[in-house]
């Protein structure tokens, strides 16, 4: 092994070591490096807040969307926490609105194409969700509080 | 002087490169099987109302092509892992993997939610696609033979990946056992917070549902609860002993996965990536090599034996 190669390696090595302890250090995260922190809050409520999306047949009654063929590409945390990171973004409204309608197309569209068997969707709907805890979680499909954040289309609006 | 020797002892000692080429094989074979339906083209027709880039997209002002390019880039993508697992033209293919494997595995990071899942292939290809993996157990190293060229000396350069890809499983694993104890402190493993946890993941909120229900009966007994979360910590802030200790290797690698498994099974996240990454602790020269002395063994007793004249 050629001295230079043998530096280059170090190199590497310690740019491994150095971009982990940054991060470490400050408690920051850039992907590729990260600190790992998913789960190390602590959870001291018996309760989950979080984002759900529904579709909304002609009929009017609510679906749950949370199977991966209904959101492909995304999964269900991907698009959930999408929403959350919308919710606090300036532009938030819009973007959430967007993101709405972009889901509703391309969902029809993959029903279309005989990808998945949901049912016809109306509109789409994206809740911010409270559930207490159930230790069977029992009450999955009726959370105690609920709010909408995005509906496309709007209700009273039909699809352009 | 004394560490100097230590460091360079512990990261460059003359080695055969058969270890590191059977790693490659196992670590490209594994990636070409576990991606091999995945379709990033996808996100090239998600709307950009999603878009939240990582840092190093917004760096270098990257924005997801479109469907054709990125079917193309996928395509080209699996073809490099392939031929990595291969070795052929190993030189190329190596860096194109990781090249393009950091474009598409990053892009959907950039799509709301950064998942942690697998970073660290990123970080692994980066390693591969500078060292020389492709020296043995490689198409390479068969053309190489039928042109005259004998087998690479032992050498620093096919041990210090290996131990990097240990290094990168001990940075990422001891950072998650630290981020438990900053955020959470002693409370992560006495409260009830893994008991609430466990319950919290029945309610869909991983990338997938929890694989079984094991996590709501194990929410039931406090106790039990506490002990997983310590374990958990304990395997996480130990992992870096594997570095220095053999024992340590014959535990904390083994636990690690098994806990990835456990919380697939408990909690839903899936940490395949990671798993597959653990493969560089096994030892695979000597695995071949007890192979092929148990081989040459059984050769002895019974082959040899029942052919031999009367």
């Amino acid at each position: 092994m050629t001295t230079g190669r043998r530096r280059f390696a170090t190199a590497i090595v310690l740019a491994l070591i150095g971009t982990h302890g940054f991060e470490l250090a400050r408690d920051t995260e850039h992907w590729p490096i990260f600190t790992y922190p998913m789960y190390s809050g602590l959870e001291q409520e018996r309760a989950i807040t979080s984002n759900r999306l529904v579709g909304v047949r002609e009929d009017g009654e609510e679906v749950p969307l949370q199977a991966a063929r209904y959101l492909y590409p995304f999964d269900q945390s991907r698009l959930a926490d999408g929403f959350h990171v919308m919710q606090r973004a300036p532009d938030g409204r819009r973007r959430m609105t967007d993101a709405a309608r972009d889901v509703l197309r391309r969902y029809e569209a993959r029903r279309r194409a005989g990808l998945h068997d949901g049912p016809p969707l109306a509109r789409i709907r994206a809740y911010r969700v409270r559930h207490e805890l159930d230790p069977q979680a029992r009450n999955f499909a009726r959370p105690e509080r609920r709010q909408l954040l995005a509906e496309y289309p709007p209700t009273g609006a039909s699809e352009p | 002087m004394t560490f100097r020797r230590g460091w360079e002892g512990y990261w460059f000692e003359a080695e055969a490169p058969d270890n590191l080429g059977i790693c490659r094989i196992l670590f490209f074979a594994s990636l070409c099987l576990f991606y091999w339906r995945e379709d990033f083209s996808a996100w090239g027709d998600v709307s950009l109302a999603f878009w939240f880039p990582v840092t190093l997209f917004k760096r270098l002002g990257l924005l997801p092509f479109s469907v054709p390019v990125l079917a193309a880039m996928t395509v080209i993508w699996k073809l490099a892992l392939a031929f990595g697992a291969l070795g052929l033209a190993t030189r190329a293919a190596t860096p194109i993997a990781f090249v393009l494997g950091t474009y598409l595995l990053g892009l959907p990071h950039s799509f709301g939610k950064v998942h942690h899942f697998d970073a660290v292939i990123v970080l692994v290809l980066a390693i591969l696609a500078v060292s020389r993996c492709g020296a043995a157990w490689s198409l390479d190293r068969l053309i190489a033979r039928a042109r005259g060229k004998s087998k690479p000396d032992p050498s620093g350069e096919y041990r210090w990946p290996v131990r990097a890809v240990w290094l990168i499983l001990s940075l990422v694993f001891f950072a998650a056992g630290v981020s438990k104890l900053r955020h959470g402190g002693r409370a992560w493993v006495l409260s009830d917070n893994m008991s609430i946890m466990l319950v919290q993941h029945a309610y869909q909120i991983a990338n997938e549902n929890p694989a079984t229900s094991w996590g709501l009966w194990v929410a039931r007994f406090p106790f039990l609860c506490k002990l997983l979360a310590f374990g958990t910590i304990l395997i996480e802030a130990g992992y870096p002993l594997s570095l220095f200790s053999r024992r340590a290797r014959w535990f904390f690698p083994p636990a690690m996965c098994g806990a990835l498994v456990g919380i697939r099974l408990l909690m839903g996240p899936t940490f395949g990536q990671l798993v597959i990454c653990h493969l560089f602790w096994i030892p695979w020269d000597r695995v071949a090599r007890w192979f092929r002395t148990d081989a040459r063994t059984n050769g002895s007793e019974h082959g040899p034996s029942a052919a031999a004249p009367r």
